[in-house]
């Protein structure tokens, strides 16, 4: 489906106002909390836009990796529920919906051992047969697909064959988001995916990102707490504190106001700097 | 004064030895004295006394120094070839002659009764025997050969019980709770079993012979891989295992691409390392019959052959010093 609109680029933005509406991604009275422990989630509302880049914004332990990981359905909630084309995702778990989410990670969750091709096919081990991926024997409609992506993430093929553990931190961002593209998604959840980058190759990662949801229609939403990359790539601003959002707006509309409700006290000279050089770890 | 200055001065450091310490000190002697006697240790150094007395010169001779004398002087020299007579070859063919062996006629007196005259007189008999410079060596080697097979197959079957083992014992990827306690109990069970002890019993309902060894060793080496390969699982970086997850991947998914990739070399150390020690316990297992090198040595030892023993030990010696050095480089190689 996405891949028509992949081909199709010319007319995928008229293609996505008209379906603005069904197609969204929604979050409804959503909450999170741990067994007997603290609420992590409170009572959410979100509505993602196919094709918009979204940037959630906060600091550590706000709650954004939590919200991806409910979409994924690697967490349970609580209460609430997680729609998708006016779909409900939670609860049994359609498994066909679900397939129209995936993942990036902050750590890559690459298996370091496998080559970089395995990785990226592993993305549709959960539709193929099981005992094809058993053996790593997928089919080749399969393979031609995993190459497709990475070359569409600028891979060169000499990578193709080697391990994941012996690429650099960039290309392995590179291979996980290749990995997310092979089930052809309508939303990509990216939790922090250049928290372990240099600036430099932050950068390029966010540009590839940024550019693969316009090209292909794909909804972004990336989770962030450096706040010069959040405006420079975002078409719409989402910031979180202590489980709740208490910012939703357009990058220009994030005031000096705003960034103190999203952090707290105003932003430390160590965040300003962070958020400057893009990197925090 | 103030009162911390006048308590400060009061103090006094505790002393080096304090009358708990001697009391333990005390009770541990006592203890270990009492233990000693049961354990004849007594009688002990009296024999080494004695011993060290005789390597010096002060007595003639002693329990320990007998002993040795007696043994060493039956073991050596090693046993290596092998004597038979050819009237026991059936279909002895003098012009086709095994390698390494000639034929030699030996002379033997024999005394018996000669009906006519009723007295006993002595006969002079010869006979062809044939002897295998070699043989023995080459006997013991092919026992050797057969520890060594009892060594692999344990380790082979160990390997394969051991994964679904694991996986079912391991506390991320058990089924349920119950499993998981089950499992590990078993495991626990096997690894407490002396492998001497199951492979008496395994001879019992097998028989003598290999089949016993390479059980009693398999199960013991489940013991161990069993809980290590479970450790391995669980101690994974769970990294991966979420990313595939969060695809929607199944738990067996999860296991071939976020888990084992990772621990393979581990599992790889883990078992050439039970194979080194199956094939050293194979040695030990065959005294009790369970085939091998280790049954012929025994036999031997039971009718006082010690020459046939020490070349058994010395051949043992070799294979498993050659084991070490190869599996310590195989082990390097993989981790």
């Amino acid at each position: 489906m996405t891949a028509s609109a992949a081909s199709a680029i010319p007319d995928a933005t008229s293609q996505q106002t008209k379906h603005l509406n069904d197609h969204r991604l929604s979050f409804t009275g959503l909450s999170v909390r741990y067994d007997r422990g603290p609420t992590i989630l409170q009572n959410l509302n979100l509505s993602l836009a196919p094709g918009e880049f979204t940037v959630l914004l906060g600091a550590s332990g706000s709650g954004k990796t939590t919200l991806i990981k409910t979409a994924v359905g690697l967490i349970r909630p609580a209460s609430g529920m997680i729609s998708l084309n006016g779909s409900v995702l939670s609860g049994k778990r359609p498994k066909q919906l679900r397939s129209k989410l995936s993942m990036i990670h902050q750590d890559f969750g690459l298996s370091p051992r496998l080559s970089v091709i395995q990785n990226v096919m592993a993305g549709v081990a959960a539709e193929t047969n099981l005992f094809r991926v058993m053996l790593q024997a997928y089919p080749r409609t399969i393979q031609r697909r995993a190459i497709e992506r990475l070359v569409d993430v600028d891979l060169s093929p000499e990578h193709f064959d080697r391990r994941a553990r012996d690429l650099s931190g960039g290309q392995k961002q590179r291979v996980g988001i290749a990995r997310a593209l092979m089930r052809d998604p309508e939303f990509l959840l990216a939790d922090e995916p250049i928290a372990s980058l240099d600036p430099m190759t932050a950068d390029r990662v966010m540009t590839l990102l940024k550019q693969l949801g316009r090209q292909r229609g794909i909804g972004v939403l990336c989770s962030l707490h450096q706040i010069e990359i959040a405006r420079q790539f975002s078409d719409r601003i989402v910031g979180m504190r202590h489980g709740k959002i208490v910012f939703d707006g357009a990058p220009k509309d994030l005031s000096a106001k705003a960034l103190e409700k999203i952090f707290g006290a105003p932003p430390s000279p160590v965040e300003m700097l962070s958020s400057q050089t893009g990197a925090l770890s | 004064m103030t009162q911390t200055s006048a308590s400060a001065a009061n103090w006094k450091a505790k002393p080096i030895i304090s009358t708990q310490t001697i009391l333990i000190v005390l009770a541990v002697l006592i203890t270990l004295g009492a233990s000693a006697e049961r354990m004849k240790l007594d009688t002990f150094f009296e024999q080494a006394t004695q011993f060290a007395g005789q390597m010096v010169g002060l007595n003639e001779t002693s329990q320990i120094g007998a002993s040795l004398q007696r043994i060493t002087g039956e073991m050596f020299p090693l046993a290596i070839s092998e004597q038979t007579p050819v009237s026991d070859i059936p279909d002895f063919d003098q012009n086709e002659l095994p390698l390494f062996s000639s034929l030699e006629i030996q002379s033997r007196e024999i005394s018996r009764l000669n009906p006519d005259t009723l007295q006993l007189e002595t006969l002079k008999e010869e006979d062809a025997v044939l002897i295998e410079h070699f043989g023995y060596l080459f006997f013991l080697m092919e026992k050797m050969l057969e520890t060594v097979e009892i060594g692999v197959w344990a380790t082979l079957f160990a390997v394969l019980v051991s994964v679904p083992l694991a996986i079912l014992g391991s506390q991320n990827f058990a089924p349920h709770r119950a499993i998981y306690l089950l499992i590990r109990s078993a495991v626990s069970f096997l690894r407490a079993m002396p492998e001497l002890i199951s492979a008496l019993f395994l001879v019992l309902c097998f028989g003598f012979g290999p089949v016993a060894g390479i059980l009693a060793l398999g199960l013991h080496g489940v013991g161990f891989l069993g809980k290590f390969f479970a450790e391995e699982i669980e101690t994974s970086d769970p990294k991966p295992q979420e990313a595939l997850k969060a695809l929607g991947a199944s738990p067996l998914t999860i296991l071939r691409l976020g888990v084992f990739p990772q621990i393979l070399p581990a599992l790889l150390g883990l078992s050439i390392y039970i194979l080194d020690r199956n094939i050293r316990m194979a040695t030990v297992v065959g005294l009790v019959g369970a085939g091998g090198i280790g049954q012929e040595l025994r036999g031997r030892y039971d009718l006082f052959e010690y020459d046939r023993v020490g070349t058994a030990l010395l051949l043992i010696f070799v294979v498993i010093l050659a084991l070490d050095l190869a599996s310590a480089q195989i082990r390097k190689r993989v981790t």
